[in-house]
């Protein structure tokens, strides 16, 4: 039989039990939780598992929804080839 | 990609899509035994740090088995980065976004559309980041360009989320937009379908559901009812409570799940703009002029909270007409 697991995020294989177990640990911020489990950090950058980890979050620690605020989504928002952040910045004017 | 459940690469007909491999092979994989013995889960994390003088040992073995598999190894050449000046970039695959694309171009600005959708005349073009000086880097089919607008319009919309029922990683479990790609391409990934739904949006999911023949077995418009996905390659039923503590098992070979429905502000929030808590999720704020707390930045569209499909045209138009104002147009 495989062992059943809840996947929050998918694309870095965040289960909902390594949530709790953060939150449970003293990790209540969304952004300290997103760092100890790499929550959101994959292809899709959290564009899938954000809302369950925000229900998740408030529902473990007591807050309102309204106070749990966004993971910082820096640039770039989308998986982009290292190469061409090497590309040249001379490709001319349109 | 190894060792995520996700890929970037759109899969098209006659393609031939295999899952990475485990050790030694993705069928016979020894690893599959941690999850035996780790019921609760493997935490490496912790598990893994004592004694210190086995750090290196760990190190070396437990980051390995995290990525067993190999990356296809590619020679690719990249373009020099374009810069392109213009009066109105809008950003975002929503409805209302291609309403004032319509409407500004008609009034003669230079426009430019990056909506993150692929067409055979433009190729793909998306907005990867926002600057300091409202740049914004697209990355399009040639390579990347250095948009620097005059105003930028965030039409981004809305990302669909899943939700988190065990088992939801298996083949077979979709979101609604890739059974519309499916049903645009007329592949039919499979005959019955169970629906589970924590959001209204079942109405264009039914409608693909019949355009592909694939039978509704059933909807449950409460996630919590469902204990979980069954099936050992793919998914062969879903396990249902009833009330009085028994369970259903209903057959089907694909599971559609609609979770919340996610402003995409990850730009909004890359400018500064302000945003605002609606309906459980952050979206972006607009005045009625459709200005957000950025000078030079407009929002429109589903972004805002605006779940009516008119409503969201009309938002589109709106916007437009803001923009045109601001800049000085007729």
């Amino acid at each position: 039989m495989v062992v059943d697991k809840k996947f929050a995020c998918l694309c870095e294989d965040v289960t909902l039990e390594e949530l709790r177990h953060a939150i449970r640990e003293g990790f209540h911020d969304i952004e300290e939780v997103k760092r100890i489990t790499g929550i959101g950090t994959g292809p899709c950058q959290g564009k899938q598992c954000l809302q369950s980890f925000r229900l998740l979050l408030a529902e473990e620690t007591g807050k309102p929804l309204d106070e749990i605020g966004l993971t910082t989504p820096r640039p770039p928002v989308r998986p982009v080839a290292f190469g061409l952040w090497l590309s040249n910045n001379d490709g001319g004017s349109e | 990609m190894p060792a995520v459940r996700t890929c970037m690469t759109d899969a098209e007909p006659g393609m031939v899509v295999e899952s990475e491999r485990g050790f030694p092979s993705t069928r016979y994989d020894l690893l599959a035994a941690l999850d035996h013995i780790f019921r609760h889960q493997l935490d490496y994390q912790r598990r893994f740090y004592w004694p210190a003088f086995m750090m290196p040992l760990y190190v070396a073995i437990v980051r390995r088995l995290a990525a067993t598999s190999e990356l296809p190894d590619k020679q690719v050449s990249f373009g020099p980065v374009r810069n392109v000046h213009c009066d109105v970039l809008i950003i975002g695959p929503c409805g209302s976004g291609s309403a004032a694309f319509e409407f500004l171009k008609n009034a003669g600005l230079n426009v430019v559309l990056a909506d993150g959708a692929r067409s055979s005349s433009r190729g793909s073009s998306r907005a990867i980041g926002y600057y300091e000086g409202g740049e914004v880097v697209v990355l399009t089919d040639r390579g990347l360009g250095l948009v620097t607008p005059r105003a930028i319009l965030l039409a981004t919309g809305i990302a669909e989320s899943g939700l988190a029922i065990p088992n939801a990683d298996l083949p077979g479990v979709l979101l609604p937009s890739a059974l519309r790609v499916l049903a645009s391409r007329g592949v039919v990934p499979g005959s019955r379908a169970v629906v589970v739904r924590n959001s209204d949006l079942l109405d264009s999911v039914t409608e693909d559901l019949e355009t592909l023949q694939i039978r509704l077995v059933k909807n449950f418009p409460d996630p919590g009812n469902t204990r979980r996905i069954i099936g050992r390659h793919r998914v062969e039923a879903v396990d249902a409570a009833e009330v009085l503590g028994s369970t259903t098992r209903y057959g089907c070979d694909i599971v559609i799940l609609l979770g919340a429905r996610v402003p995409s502000v990850e730009l909004a929030h890359q400018a500064g703009c302000k945003l605002v808590h609606m309906d459980g999720v952050w979206c972006l704020k607009v005045d009625e002029d459709f200005r957000t707390s950025v000078p030079s930045v407009f929002g429109c569209g589903s972004v805002t909270g605006l779940w009516d499909p008119k409503a969201q045209t009309a938002s589109g138009e709106g916007a437009a007409r803001s923009i045109l104002k601001t800049l000085g147009g007729t």
